[in-house]
């Protein structure tokens, strides 16, 4: 029996209504916003199109994983800035940004490559393998020897592109692809953020530390500060994993300062994983090494002024303690500055982080001093091949790159220019990278295998502040497995590189030889060919074909001589080859003897004068270390007896002076002392043999 | 019994056919073949690239001797049995909606269970995360406020000696590995599915309410109804949600990856098989090494699902 209206619920009510009227009045709504959606799409479609149908116009986009603040905003005059001088020029170009989250970026990456929707410009970093990049990526090596047409009317007009970055792209080069990749435009420096306010709240008109010991003095008074005002929430230093290691990589960094010398024989002054871990096989430090324990306690002492378990915290949990004022201090980079400064409720002010200084009567033993920084540019993007706009890319790279449009995008997004003699923002200028001093140690992570083991064990040395000894004896027996895994890795990925480039350099050799009458590489020299390149000669005669045919881009003979663009180092640098090489018949033996006897003339550096020895260590590592075939191939091509020309190396040795900057002696005289440098990768393959698990 | 229909009577509208070509392309593109591409390449050295190496069974051998490997299926089990447990908090919510007697109040809690399911899976797991959080974490706050964690300091003070609850420090719920385990059997609690509530309650409202009349004449108390008519007449619900169950946490590692990161967490306690497959996969870039883990967790898998099928009987 029906109920009379009045005595329904309300819910009988709704139902009633919903059944007469209500639901014909939710499905027309539903039903309207999505037409209207529908409609908008639509439209949106068409407009673009429209653009897009324009074949006057030209769109260069670009994707990045830079969602700081500041950053899109620089990009975006620079753009603007960019279309102008074309339109000046009667040119209809238009530059877009496509912005991607960084968690999902590499997904991103991989896919739009694979489905050919990648934009003009890639940032690389994040899914770019080497084979992505060789397959996917234009190499900028062609366009680097000519002048940036945009720094015309400053002191840089001629100057080669290359040489126009602060560090002459040394940090860019591909050394397994033998080319650059991508450019980078800024500098990456790593500072300590603190409140400005709660800083003079705690201590007054003190200046803020410039070494270890003042910067402990500063944690222990906002500790004092937070029992004093009851405020037992607030820390020192607020951490993550990701800020967290910015000061605690830098500190454990300056006690392996010269553990890293010492492991390093093939005399590259920087940090090199191989290295490392054949030094760790050899026996030649431990967990248990002196070094290795002042970095892990001077770790722990600055442990404690973090939050309990900052290791399972992500960026933003570190970033959001910060500006809610549970933390005094925030380590984190350049890039971070405009947006701590606009998330904080509060004045941000900046320090260099403070480490331990040579006199320092615990920490001092083993650090050199203080770390170098800006000796390598970062964050760049890489040219897509498939993209039908390639040059005008490569020409907004150039405007983006040349000192007017580096000041720019300086200006707006708060990062640090790349390019010589740029003005940096005042704004900036706490964030000038101090390029004096020292290469940073190396960590106990080499790699994949080695930072697991690294990551899983770190909460040891949190959970015993006072104690490395639980650490360490955890960790030594599963460094060991760890090394060896990251060692195969890293072998196999040298082998392929390996391989890959000694076809072309297999059939420049095979060239050579053939300028000087040789008929045959097995009858000249019937062991100087590697097994691999050997099988393949079928196919280094038809390297050799396409070669002449101008088909292998970068890649051309002159009169006998090598050239290989964007490797400039091959050709500039002379070596002078110990004749018993030859004697000795190629690879059977690989200790060849090179003397180095001319320095690269390099410009100033931009920040400051002087040369960095990364740079020339680095020219180093991609001649010698890479491949002995390439290496051989180097010798007898530039050996003066077998460059085609019949004229012997003639550029006179050249005595290090005391106007070199102290890297360059240093490098210098370890040269002297050894006057020979192995042949890095075959030795670490003969030094594996005899490694027992 | 259906008789079956002979060849020309089945070819006889063989147009009709056509209609599942579509659908039956999409399942072979989109699932069979990344199945079978993970088979072949379980075979080859490969770092997800186009240079890839025949090894042969290298991968597989390499993997019975992964200590790792193996270590992460300790606690996946401890997992997979937590994960039983976890089951009945739903099955008894599920009774609980069923045995009220207002529709009305049935279908309240039912959309009151349905409506968290709108909330993207990762927002539930960053808020559990926060949860988490030593200084400014739900879980600490509470622990103190209730004092709770005073009682904890003196459990493992005086019996469990972990070192893990001390006092004036925040407990570091995913940074210590004795924690790390619990950690992952807390989250998720008070452990009530909206999917596995649905699925019980129509098992439930299967059951005849002649059944209930006949229980309540023999006298059957509440519990008697549960353990003899409800529980025995949702078995097939039950052995469903324990397949899905199984295979979802031998698959899953989204919760471990975003909690701990793909190492596992401290000391590795939070590594399970999938997430180590993932780990060789993306970080260490062993492709075909991780497409053979994978197919080793497939084994397990189909081993595990016909035991269940086998043993876990539905008595009708």
């Amino acid at each position: 029996m029906n109920s009379a209206p009045n005595d329904k619920t309300f819910f009988e009510k709704l139902n009633h209504w919903y059944a007469e009227k209500g639901e014909a009045i939710l499905n027309t709504i539903g039903f309207s916003l999505l037409g209207i959606c529908f409609l908008i799409a639509t439209w949106r479609i068409i407009a673009r199109s429209e653009v897009a149908s324009d074949p006057s116009l030209i769109t260069i986009r670009m994707s990045h994983w830079q969602l700081e603040a500041g950053v899109r905003d620089g990009l975006d005059v620079v753009a603007r800035e960019y279309e102008k001088i074309c339109a000046a020029r009667g040119q209809k170009v238009r530059v877009e940004q496509i912005p991607v989250p960084e968690q999902v970026y590499a997904n991103w990456f991989i896919t739009q490559l694979v489905g050919g929707t990648a934009p003009d410009l890639v940032e690389i970093g994040k899914g770019s393998s080497d084979e992505r990049l060789a397959r996917f990526f234009q190499p900028f090596g062609p366009y680097l020897q000519d002048a940036n047409p945009y720094n015309a009317g400053t002191d840089l007009e001629g100057v080669p592109w290359r040489n126009t970055f602060t560090d002459g792209l040394s940090s860019a080069y591909k050394a397994e692809l033998l080319e650059y990749y991508q450019l980078p435009f800024t500098v990456l420096t790593t500072r300590v953020f603190y409140n400005k306010p709660l800083y003079k709240e705690i201590r007054g008109d003190k200046p803020v530390p410039k070494n270890y010991d003042e910067f402990m003095e500063l944690c222990r008074d906002v500790v004092d500060y937070a029992h004093k005002h009851n405020k037992p929430g607030l820390l020192p230093i607020a951490g993550s994993k990701y800020n967290g290691p910015m000061i605690m990589g830098r500190l454990f960094g300056s006690q392996t300062q010269m553990l890293t010398q010492k492991n390093n024989r093939g005399l590259h002054w920087t940090n090199v994983p191989e290295e490392n871990i054949m030094a760790y096989f050899r026996g030649d430090w431990s967990t248990q090494s002196p070094e290795i324990v002042s970095g892990l306690q001077l770790m722990q002492s600055v442990i404690q002024y973090m939050q309990p378990g900052f290791i399972q915290l992500q960026r933003d949990d570190g970033t959001l303690n910060f500006v809610q004022k549970h933390s005094l201090m925030i380590a984190s980079g350049a890039w971070d500055r405009t947006s701590l400064e606009q998330e904080s409720p509060f004045p941000v002010d900046v320090f260099r982080i403070p480490l331990p200084s040579p006199s320092d009567p615990k920490y001092g033993r083993f650090t050199m001093g203080q770390i170098a920084e800006g000796t390598s540019t970062a964050v760049g993007f890489g040219l897509n091949r498939a993209s039908p706009n390639i040059e005008v890319a490569v020409d907004f790279y150039r405007f983006l790159t040349s000192r007017r449009g580096s000041e720019i995008f300086a200006q707006y997004s708060g990062w640090l220019p790349a390019i010589i003699g740029a003005k940096i923002p005042a704004k900036l200028e706490p964030f000038r990278p101090d390029m004096n001093g020292y290469p940073q140690g190396t960590e106990l992570g080499q790699g994949s295998e080695s930072n697991r083991v690294w990551d899983n064990n770190f909460y040891l040395l949190a959970k015993t502040p006072n104690d490395y000894q639980p650490f360490s004896q955890t960790i030594s027996p599963q460094l060991r497995d760890a090394f060896f895994e990251d060692m195969k890795l890293i072998a196999r990925g040298r082998t392929r590189a390996i391989s890959r480039m000694d076809v072309p350099l297999g059939a420049l050799f095979v060239q050579a030889l053939r300028t000087n009458g040789a008929p045959k590489v097995s009858e000249a020299y019937p062991r100087a060919v590697p097994t691999a390149t050997y099988e393949r000669m079928a196919e280094t005669d038809r390297m050799i074909a396409a070669m002449q045919n101008g088909k292998i881009p970068g890649a051309t003979l002159n009169g006998g001589r090598l050239r290989v663009a964007g490797a400039p180092e091959m050709v500039e640098q002379t070596f002078k080859v110990d004749p018993s090489f030859f004697a000795k018949g190629g690879f059977a033996d690989e200790q060849v003897k090179l003397t180095l006897l001319e320095k690269v003339a390099r410009p100033d550096f931009g920040f400051s004068a002087g040369a960095s020895a990364q740079y020339i260590v680095h020219e180093h590592k991609l001649v010698v270390t890479n491949s002995p075939f390439r290496l051989y191939l180097l010798a007898a091509l530039f050996d003066g007896t077998r460059d085609g020309q019949g004229a012997p190396a003639s550029t006179p040795a050249r005595k290090p002076t005391d106007s070199d900057d102290i890297n360059l002696r240093k490098l210098s005289e370890l040269m002297e002392s050894q006057n020979a440098l192995e042949s890095a990768w075959y030795r670490y393959r003969r030094e594996l043999k005899d490694v027992k698990r | 019994m259906a008789q079956p229909i002979s060849n020309r009577k089945a070819l006889h509208e063989w147009q009709l056919y056509l209609f599942v070509l579509p659908s039956l392309l999409l399942v072979l593109v989109f699932a069979y073949y990344p199945a079978l591409s993970a088979i072949y390449h379980s075979f080859f050295d490969w770092t997800g690239g186009d240079f890839k190496q025949f090894i042969r069974f290298e991968n597989f051998t390499r993997a019975l001797g992964d200590k790792t490997f193996w270590a992460s299926f300790i606690t996946l089990a401890i997992l997979v049995v937590a994960n039983v447990v976890k089951m009945i908090p739903s099955i008894f919510m599920a009774v609980l909606i069923h045995r009220l007697t207002s529709d009305r109040w049935q279908y309240w809690y039912r959309v009151l269970l349905v409506v968290p399911m709108i909330v993207p899976g990762l927002v539930t797991l960053f808020i559990w995360k926060f949860f988490y959080d030593p200084s400014l974490g739900l879980l600490n706050a509470t622990l103190d406020a209730t004092g709770i964690k005073t009682l904890l300091v003196a459990l493992d003070t005086n019996v469990l000696q972990w070192n893990v609850f001390r006092e004036g420090v925040p407990i570091a719920w995913l940074s210590e590995p004795l924690l790390i385990i619990p950690s992952l059997i807390l989250w998720g609690f008070p452990w009530i599915g909206a999917v596995g509530v649905l699925i019980y309650l129509a098992g439930l409202q299967s059951i005849g309410t002649e059944v209930y009349e006949a229980a309540d004449l023999d006298g059957a108390s509440s519990w008697q109804k549960f353990v003899y008519i409800e529980f025995p007449l949702i078995m097939t619900q039950v052995r469903l949600s324990l397949i899905l169950m199984i295979i979802g946490s031998l698959k899953d590692f989204g919760l471990q990856l975003l909690l701990l990161g793909d190492g596992g967490g401290a000391g590795g306690r939070g590594m399970v098989p999938g997430l180590w497959m993932y780990n060789r996969a993306f970080t260490a870039g062993e492709f075909g090494y991780a497409c053979a883990l994978g197919l080793i967790l497939f084994v397990f898998i189909l081993a595990l699902t016909w035991v269940n099928n086998t043993y876990v009987r539905v008595e009708k």
